[in-house]
């Protein structure tokens, strides 16, 4: 890490409690940092609280039954000490958010280009008429083509690729920081995925954005980030420079993931699947919580192990690490 | 690398395609309500009502308060289209007047119900936790209280006329929307896009007014053209007991009930404004039937 990060959370818990007094701890002890211009990739299965981590970056986590530790330093600023008001002022300026669903993410009601206008017009002081001109740029930027033309278009016109365009270019429009995007090409299929992620890839170099990329695709990390943390049950069990989590997992939990990965360069197999199921984080296990489905599991991973430093910057919450000396 | 080697990725998205254009959400269900005959016919039937309320002065025949006693209770006639009343009055005439009271009720009170039963419905459904429980709960509370007894005993509390029976079924009817639009709220606001507003730095008070509402109209008008009819039975019930227009200015209910008495010599005094009302409420409950039709995404 060259620069001072622009974000870094450190030991971030979040839990739910339910109206039946349930308490489920989604997110337990999570750090991470990322630098300007740099990309983060959060990688881990559904339920893994992922999602959960980025919602409470944004604050859009509810506020009630909701119970949040820890600290989020966004450009010094601890958000978690933050009024709400000076949050909505960050929210759609200097941090942004991308969603899931393109479909879903726009409202119905207004030509898109309103809804690029509002965003800007909340946050800077300028007429709308120059909004507009500013919107028309952006939809520019994400290479929709007329966007003039599109400006003026309801969102059931456009497809999910181009709806996707739409929200990156409202996220970007007054050049956030940071930019964090949940599954933004899940949704999508496989040709608009690396459309989608080229143009990221893209704006971030001419912007400098820092972007946060929540995914469960080790496809779509590969392709784009420079660092990854890979969560398992709300805790992050691995972090690590891209090309060094694909060269040498340290956690078996991310060995898991890649064999998972369908491969062109190895003769055919069955994919591996991982035996097991998440644990029911309303009552995690005492020890590791990949424990019960891990095949290196030793009687120590009745006790939990620290996300623990296993080379120059990256680390892995494992007993075991590193794992190159069992493969022997 | 050889074609088979990895499982293809299996996606349900349709292919990309820049050129695929729908028409609007309105111009769509105009086209739908188009295709229903139905439909149709109400909204004629239900703007043939509206002329005759707003042209009543100029189409009447006759002044619908000016007495004849020359003319009582005389049967359906080249002169008296649809015959006269117990002091000689023009029924035609009245019938036409009298649409100006249905309808005034019927549009006012429905007014009165959205103006009140929207901003609250919304608020409970957005804001949710207590504010909701107590809205939901008066809400219940008014719900258990049968429509007409409720403005009947409204009616009867804030005084006799036409003014104050529609401010009775305005009330009255105001829990429908609140419980209505609470609904639409609850479901809308758990949309991706109330989420991506809120991340654009949008306050609640915006999102609700701006992003949600809008979004949540459409069966809100459906059920508004449904009250219509319901109001214009309520006005014409208020109206029938004494509690609604008062005499000699007509309106349907009030006509049914001087007509009552007379029921075996003079039935015309009964028949037309009683069509008047069954016209006028089944118009527009098939026009919400096919308005809710031609607004539901799911159906073709």
């Amino acid at each position: 890490m060259s620069e001072a990060p622009i974000l870094s959370v450190e030991d971030l818990a979040v839990t739910f409690s339910g109206p039946d007094g349930r308490r489920t701890r989604a997110v337990d002890g999570v750090s991470f940092s990322v630098s300007p211009g740099r990309t983060l990739g959060i990688v881990g299965e559904s339920g893994c609280g992922k999602s959960v981590t980025s919602l409470s970056v944004m604050g859009l986590l509810p506020k009630v039954g909701t119970a949040i530790s820890g600290r989020i330093l966004f450009e010094g600023r601890d958000l978690l000490r933050e009024s709400e008001r000076s949050l909505r002022d960050l929210r759609g300026d200097r941090l942004a958010m991308i969603f899931q669903e393109p479909m879903t993410s726009l409202n119905p009601s207004y030509t898109i280009g309103d809804q690029i206008v509002e965003a800007i017009v909340r946050h800077r002081a300028i007429g709308r008429r120059e909004a507009a001109q500013r919107a028309v740029e952006m939809l520019e930027r994400v290479r929709i083509p007329e966007p003039a033309a599109r400006f003026h278009d309801y969102p059931h016109k456009l497809s999910g690729g181009m709806r996707q365009r739409v929200m990156i270019a409202m996220a970007l429009a007054c050049e956030p920081r940071l930019l964090i995007a949940d599954e933004p090409t899940t949704a999508l299929d496989v040709t608009i995925q690396a459309q989608i992620l080229e143009l990221m890839r893209a704006l971030r170099e001419e912007t400098g954005t820092a972007i946060v990329l929540i995914t469960h695709d080790l496809g779509v990390v590969a392709e784009v980030c420079d660092e990854v943390a890979v969560m398992y049950a709300g805790q992050v069990v691995e972090r690590a420079p891209v090309e060094e989590l694909f060269r040498f997992p340290q956690h078996p939990y991310t060995v898991g993931l890649m064999g998972s990965l369908p491969r062109f360069d190895r003769p055919r197999t069955r994919l591996a699947a991982i035996e097991g199921a998440v644990p029911d984080m309303s009552r995690p296990p005492e020890g590791c919580r990949f424990a019960a489905r891990c095949p290196f599991r030793i009687p120590r991973c009745e006790t939990m192990p620290e996300l623990a430093p296993v080379g120059p910057d990256r680390s892995a919450r494992c007993w075991r690490a590193p794992l190159e000396e069992l493969a022997a | 690398m050889s074609a088979g080697t990895a499982p293809a990725p299996a996606r349900v998205h349709p292919p990309e395609d820049e050129t695929f254009v729908i028409e609007s959400p309105g111009r769509r269900a105009w086209r739908r309500l188009r295709r229903r005959p139905a439909a149709m016919a109400s909204l004629a039937v239900v703007l043939v009502i509206v002329a005759c309320a707003l042209l009543a002065p100029w189409i009447a025949p006759y002044d619908p308060t000016a007495q004849s006693w020359s003319a009582v209770r005389q049967a359906p006639s080249a002169a008296y289209w649809l015959g006269t009343d117990e002091v000689g009055r023009d029924v035609l005439s009245r019938v036409i007047w009298g649409a100006r009271a249905s309808l005034a009720a019927g549009v006012v009170s429905v007014l009165i119900a959205m103006a009140a039963g929207v901003p609250l419905g919304l608020l409970a459904g957005y804001v949710g936790g207590w504010t909701d429980a107590v809205l939901s709960r008066l809400t219940d509370a008014m719900l258990a209280i049968p429509f007409l007894i409720l403005a009947i005993a409204l009616a009867a509390f804030l005084g006799p006329n036409l003014t104050n029976a529609m401010i009775a079924i305005g009330v009255t009817a105001t829990p429908i929307f609140i419980r209505l639009t609470r609904g639409q709220v609850l479901a809308a606001r758990s949309e991706e896009w109330v989420e991506a507003a809120r991340a654009v730095g949008n306050p609640h008070w915006r999102i609700a007014l701006r992003h949600v509402l809008p979004n949540v109209l459409p069966p809100i008008l459906v059920q508004a053209t449904l009250t219509i009819a319901t109001a214009v039975i309520a006005e014409a019930s208020l109206s029938f007991l004494g509690l609604g227009q008062q005499p000699p200015m007509p309106s349907w209910g009030s006509m049914l009930n001087s007509a009552q008495r007379f029921l075996a010599q003079a039935p015309w005094m009964a028949i037309f404004p009683g069509m008047a009302i069954f016209l006028t409420v089944l118009a527009f409950n098939v026009l919400g039937d096919g308005l809710r039709d031609a607004l539901d995404p799911r159906s073709k």
